[in-house]
């Protein structure tokens, strides 16, 4: 894959302008996420509505290019997937949602940082759910 | 000066590509590349000597333990160390832990105070984390100042009750030298042992460990143009010899006599040490790239690494988007940066895209970049085979990551 091929227009502007970003004050899960090996982070607010659908969503966070715009297309993607839904989700997925054919091993886990923060705050309001 | 273009054609590796552009190696502080000497050094021993050690009477066991003891004692050498101070190990890390549990585990008790810096690689500070976990005793952690050196007055002033400094000898994150006299000495002052950490400093500085002040010396082989998987734990023979330090592995070969229900450990030190069948292929190796950096000369090399620091941090001050982090001298093996308004993995994406291999995120220095408010930073690093080109090569590089980004 050529660099120019990886950082196309629509991802640096998915990143300049990412959708979603923000806080939620009264989310019902607020999730940090750290990749370990490159320190890059998200924070996942999220809420559902009666149905387990994911109905609110926002996300702070800092880190690579690919990273932000994979929290800012999958932020987006799951609006309305309940949990089921929202956990079948995968590499493959986030990078039809970045436009990718591929990406090198190095920058999977970049990729995957968001989806993996969401797939853990909806597991976590499961979680809740079942609780009660 | 060092004949750079000569040192290039023992790499092979340095005459590949990358995305079609000829390989830039500025990774050399993750892991060196390895001359033809190391490689055909561990090709012959498995070619021919292959068996083994003190397992056999028969020839191939007689050739493996000569050329197993051998390697050692090369290794030893090369360090100024007598050969029964070194524990061979896997990597930097296996040797802080193994200091940790043969030693730290029997000599640390509650209250006492083990003493790392905010330089420390993960390696040198979840260690002792965990030591003090099991132990009881105080980490304490010596703050780094602005410029990036090594905060002297906060240790002399909070030595107190401290029982082992670990500091890294150079820092792979900023390339931070430690004044080692300095530190040993308020070791020595208040009884403290003291352990290096060498990663940074063994493939750059020559080292003896006779001389050097401290107790406990740990390196990587593979930064020093040795095998993967190969390193050390320099230990002083009096530590070893009245049993401060014990075995932290055990098995074959380290026993003298065992029984149902007890064993005595073996009286030679170096095999109390070696548990199980050592890796003499990456011993013999690791001795080869000794001797390959032995043949130029350690002063040459520090000397060479010297004029690499300078230029590279010369030549990137000229590119307005970049901000140097760490010291603007007594800098050693790496420069890192931060390219502004881009983050470092993309940086170095746009890099390697040039066939420019440089590192990029924390570094294995979380709290570092932490403390520094860095989320990560790009490192170049040098090795003997690095010269003025590569350097020039990156700054080239450098300037399509402003193409691709607009920044």
């Amino acid at each position: 894959m050529l660099v120019e091929d990886l950082y196309q227009e629509v991802l640096l502007e998915e990143a300049e302008h990412p959708q979603n970003k923000g806080t939620l004050p009264n989310a019902q899960v607020v999730l940090p996420l750290r990749n370990a090996s490159c320190g890059d982070i998200v924070t996942v607010y999220l809420s559902v509505n009666s149905d387990g659908k994911v109905f609110e969503i926002a996300w702070e966070g800092d880190g690579c290019v690919i990273s932000q715009a994979a929290m800012s297309v999958v932020s987006e993607a799951v609006k309305g997937k309940n949990s089921a839904e929202v956990s079948a989700l995968g590499l493959p997925d986030v990078l039809d949602l970045l436009h990718f054919d591929t990406i090198s091993p190095g920058r999977i886990k970049c990729s995957m940082l968001g989806l993996t923060a969401l797939q853990k705050a909806v597991g976590k309001i499961v979680g809740v759910r079942k609780d009660e | 000066m060092l004949d750079v273009a000569r040192i290039k054609h023992d790499f092979p590796i340095l005459s590949r590509t990358v995305h079609g552009k000829p390989l830039v190696y500025l990774d050399s502080a993750a892991t060196s590349q390895k001359p033809q000497q190391v490689i055909s050094a561990i090709s012959e021993y498995y070619l021919g000597h292959t068996a083994n050690v003190h397992r056999g009477v028969h020839t191939l066991s007689d050739e493996s333990t000569t050329a197993w003891e051998q390697a050692r004692a090369t290794i030893a050498a090369f360090f100024g160390a007598k050969s029964t101070e070194l524990i061979v190990v896997r990597n930097t890390t296996e040797a802080i832990n193994g200091l940790a549990y043969g030693w730290a585990d029997y000599n640390l008790k509650p209250f006492d105070i083990v003493v790392v810096s905010q330089l420390e690689h993960h390696s040198n500070l979840v260690v002792w984390q965990q030591v003090c976990k099991r132990t009881g005793a105080e980490l304490k952690v010596v703050p780094v100042l602005s410029d990036g050196q090594f905060d002297y007055e906060w240790l002399e002033s909070n030595s107190d009750g401290c029982k082992l400094f670990s500091f890294s000898h150079v820092s792979n994150a900023l390339g931070t030298v430690l004044d080692v006299p300095r530190v040993s000495a308020l070791a020595k002052q208040i009884g403290a042992r003291v352990h290096l950490d060498g990663a940074q400093s063994a493939p750059h500085l020559p080292i003896n460990f006779a001389s050097l002040g401290v107790d406990f010396f740990s390196f990587s082989g593979h930064k020093l143009l040795g095998p993967m998987g190969s390193g050390g734990l320099l230990v002083k023979e009096s530590i070893l010899a009245n049993d401060e330090m014990r075995p932290w592995l055990f098995g074959g070969g380290m026993i003298a006599e065992v029984s149902e229900q007890k064993t005595l450990f073996h009286e030679d030190i170096t095999e109390r040490f070696t548990a199980g069948t050592p890796d003499v292929a990456s011993a013999v190796g690791l001795a080869a790239a000794c001797e390959y950096l032995q043949n130029i000369g350690m002063q040459k090399v520090f000397e060479h690494d010297q004029e690499m620091v300078k230029y590279a941090l010369s030549q990137l001050a000229q590119l307005p988007q970049i901000e140097i982090v760490g010291p603007q001298e007594k800098r050693v093996g790496s420069v890192s940066f931060i390219y502004k308004g881009v983050h470092a993995h993309d940086v170095a994406q746009v890099l390697d895209s040039e066939g420019v291999a440089v590192r990029s995120g924390h570094h294995c220095t979380m709290p570092l970049h932490t403390a520094c408010n860095w989320i990560a930073t790009v490192r170049a690093s040098f090795q003997v085979y690095t010269d003025t080109s590569d350097i020039d090569a990156l700054v080239l590089a450098l300037k399509k990551v402003a193409n691709v980004f607009g920044k």
